[in-house]
């Protein structure tokens, strides 16, 4: 028997050894070959179209020119004629350039043509791919990229800019925290244990959190996040190497005791105020929950590392809260929101139909007359990302996507550049909105346990 | 008479501290630390067309062997590796007049020093690497009654395709294949094809286990077959394994490891095993 599975091992033993690492690069391949597939299955006449940036992230030097990939696949029996055309705007819709030529496409034939877009000077630019064939028009809308690093931004940091900040922390550290712990054993595991958080914060206002404890080890860095706009956190059981600390700031999530502010209202409450704008209390109530976390080794919080995490409005949050707080070791965000506000509109101008955060603002300028532009300004720069980007010393990581309206890369990459640290790194992903992607994460993982020597 | 048992410090060398690790990056700034025991002990061999052939009483081979592997990342996707080992050898066999000759030796190994380099990695998820590394024999063989070794330096190169399964029936597990070659800078040689796929899964968030078939075809000029193994270095195993780990701290496993030589060809027929230490820092 032994010598017939030797003789059979040793004829096959090849053959066996191909056939299992093509299994298991199968595996990582699967997903994308199953939607090829589903591709191909399809009975509907149709024209399917892709319009893909030749560097992946979208991203490119302004010493070289920008490839895109546009392929088509015709399902139509009859022969598809027509042309494909494309156009280069700026990010904020002026246009460059267009670009047209004939396509052809025979039932089922799969075309494939290159785009090859000039150099561009530094900054990001819309490109708009039109199809036009005998039985079908499609439109696909791409963003790219060009030497991001050297895209420069103006602050507009009011003069009593610190002073302001100074205050603002000296009246929080006046408000006793009272913080409250509470288990929830209903919600713990035999992994986790949680706890809701209740603290006092700036004007004492009543604000909670979710404190969520690894039970497998004593003592554990801190993954604190901080809220999207109107998103209510709740405890984060997916944390094995990390104390997690998600806080809801004053009027969102079960921090509404002292205040109910829905999503419409949300960024407009106090507006016309710096000292009565929500967000002054809403980082401060991040400030708050900071000095939980840095007070609380007893419950094996290791104080020494703690990183901030927010995305969108959390992201702004981050930003701000690390600006701060030289106590945040480490910082990511990705769509960070309202950065360098005064692009953020300009681009905002050239949308077809209005989209958060400018159609709040917008809104709210047009029911409240005489209300104008420089004076939303002259309260946002308190609050502009950008404006806190250099007094962030810590190592950073930020994702943006390509197609976001909400914080248009620009305005992102322009507070990225103004961050007062060397140790910072974007991620661009091309073809999402206001979102990162899986791929995003995982290299997040792995950059927290780079910065923060997690095994 | 001094015997040679390359092979088996070959099955040892390869067997230590792989299965902590697999092919994943260690990562930027994080390393490993390994101590391990490993144990192989055979009676029986092999012969040149692949059939079992019974040792002869009291004759025998058995290796225990303390290993010692480090690694670091230098870089997201380049690590440094030094493993080491320390063997202690028994061997009898019988000589012309059927005596039993029983001897011993111990010392130092072979050690290698490399570095492995992340060329592609797909979503974070799985990683396709090359390692490459030299071999640097820390023995004479001039006083040894069983060689620790070949005595010669080496070099080998292979690539791993190491991951995580997202998908499929096979969800929550993790894989890792690697081929490679490896070099000894003699006339002889040998060169060595190397090759392991394994397939690991959680069975609980503190253990695990995962299967192994690896094997090595090695080629030389010299394809003479002697019971006595010291002089073979063309030769073939497979080798079947069955892996399992503990948790101990989040810095802190345990892996302990048997194996069986299911076929071959000019080697011996044995099982072994090893225990794993690992520290993460």
């Amino acid at each position: 028997m032994n010598k017939y599975i030797s003789v059979m091992l040793k004829k096959y033993k090849t053959g066996l050894l191909l056939l299992l690492t093509g299994f298991l690069l199968m595996n990582g391949l699967g997903a994308k070959a199953l939607a090829m597939k589903k591709d191909t299955t399809k009975e509907d006449e149709e024209v399917f179209f892709e319009v893909n940036a030749n560097n992946k992230n979208g991203i490119f030097k302004d010493d070289n020119t920008v490839g895109y990939k546009v392929k088509l696949k015709s399902t139509y029996k009859e022969n598809q004629d027509g042309t494909l055309t494309y156009d280069v705007l700026t990010d904020d819709g002026k246009p460059l350039s267009t670009n047209q030529f004939p396509i052809h496409l025979k039932y089922h034939a799969r075309e494939s043509y290159g785009l090859t877009i000039p150099k561009k000077p530094a900054g990001f630019y819309r490109l708009v791919v039109k199809i036009n064939t005998t039985s079908n028009d499609d439109t696909l809308r791409r963003v790219f990229g060009v030497s991001p690093e050297k895209i420069h931004s103006t602050l507009h940091r009011p003069d009593d800019f610190d002073a302001f900040w100074k205050a603002t922390l000296d009246s929080l550290k006046k408000v006793p925290p009272q913080y409250n712990i509470i288990e929830h054993k209903e919600l713990s595991t035999k992994d986790k244990k949680v706890y809701l958080v209740e603290m006092r914060s700036y004007g004492n206002v009543l604000i909670r959190g979710w404190l969520v404890i690894p039970t497998f080890g004593k003592s554990f860095p801190v993954h604190y996040r901080v809220p999207g706009y109107g998103v209510a956190m709740h405890p984060d059981m997916d944390n094995d190497d990390f104390i997690a600390f998600d806080i809801n700031v004053r009027g969102s999530g079960n921090s509404q005791d002292d205040m109910k502010l829905n999503t419409e209202i949300y960024s407009t409450t106090g507006i016309e105020d710096r000292d009565t704008y929500i967000y002054r209390g809403a980082i401060m109530d991040c400030i708050r929950g900071l000095d939980f976390i840095a007070s609380h080794a007893n419950l094996g919080i290791d104080t020494k590392r703690i990183y901030i995490e927010g995305g969108s409005q959390g992201g702004m949050l981050g930003i701000i809260t690390t600006a701060l707080d030289t106590r945040v070791r480490a910082l990511t965000v990705q769509v960070p929101l309202y950065s360098d506000i005064r692009d953020t509109y300009n681009i905002s101008a050239s949308y077809d139909e209005q989209v958060f955060p400018f159609k709040m603002f917008r809104r709210y300028k047009a029911s409240h007359p005489g209300y104008t532009w420089d004076e939303f300004y002259k309260v946002f720069d308190y609050y502009d990302p950008q404006n806190f980007a250099p007094l962030v010393k810590c190592p950073v990581l930020m994702g943006i996507g390509l197609l976001d309206l909400f914080c248009p890369p620009r305005c992102s990459i322009s507070m990225f550049n103004h961050l007062g640290t060397d140790k910072k790194e974007f991620i661009a992903v091309a073809n999402t909105t206001h979102e990162v992607n899986f791929s995003y994460f995982m290299l997040q993982n792995n950059w927290l346990r780079e910065q923060l020597r997690v095994p | 008479m001094k015997n040679l048992y390359p092979v088996f410090l070959l099955i040892i060398l390869v067997c230590s501290a792989r299965n902590a690790r697999a092919g994943f990056p260690i990562g930027k700034y994080r390393g490993l630390v390994i101590p391990s025991f490993n144990y192989y002990t055979s009676k029986d061999t092999w012969d040149s067309q692949g059939n079992k052939i019974k040792g002869k009483p009291g004759t025998g081979f058995s290796s225990y062997s303390a290993g010692l592997y480090f690694g670091y990342g230098i870089t997201r996707r380049l690590d440094v590796i030094v493993n080491l080992t320390a063997p202690l050898q028994h061997s009898s066999y019988r000589n012309d007049k059927d005596s039993l000759i029983t001897m011993q030796s111990s010392g130092f190994g072979d050690m290698q020093v490399g570095l492995s380099y992340n060329l592609i990695n797909f979503n974070y998820t799985s990683y396709f690497s090359v390692v490459a590394s030299g071999i640097v024999p820390l023995y004479s063989n001039t006083n040894k009654d069983v060689a620790l070794g070949y005595g010669i330096g080496g070099a080998d190169i292979k690539f791993t395709y190491t991951g995580s399964i997202g998908s499929t029936f096979l969800k929550g597990c993790y894989f890792n294949t690697e081929v490679g070659a490896r070099r000894y800078f003699d006339k002889q040689g040998p060169d060595v094809l190397i090759y392991t796929a394994s397939l690991g899964f959680g069975l609980n968030k503190r253990n695990q286990m995962s299967f192994e078939g690896s094997g090595q075809n090695s080629y030389s000029i010299n394809k003479t077959f002697n019971q006595n193994l010291s002089v073979n270095r063309d030769y073939s195993f497979i080798k079947g394994a069955v892996n399992y780990g503990h948790t101990f701290t989040r810095r802190f496993y345990v892996f302990a490891t048997g194996f069986y030589t299911i076929a071959g060809r000019n080697t011996g027929l044995g099982y072994g095993g090893s225990v794993q230490t690992i520290f993460k820092f």
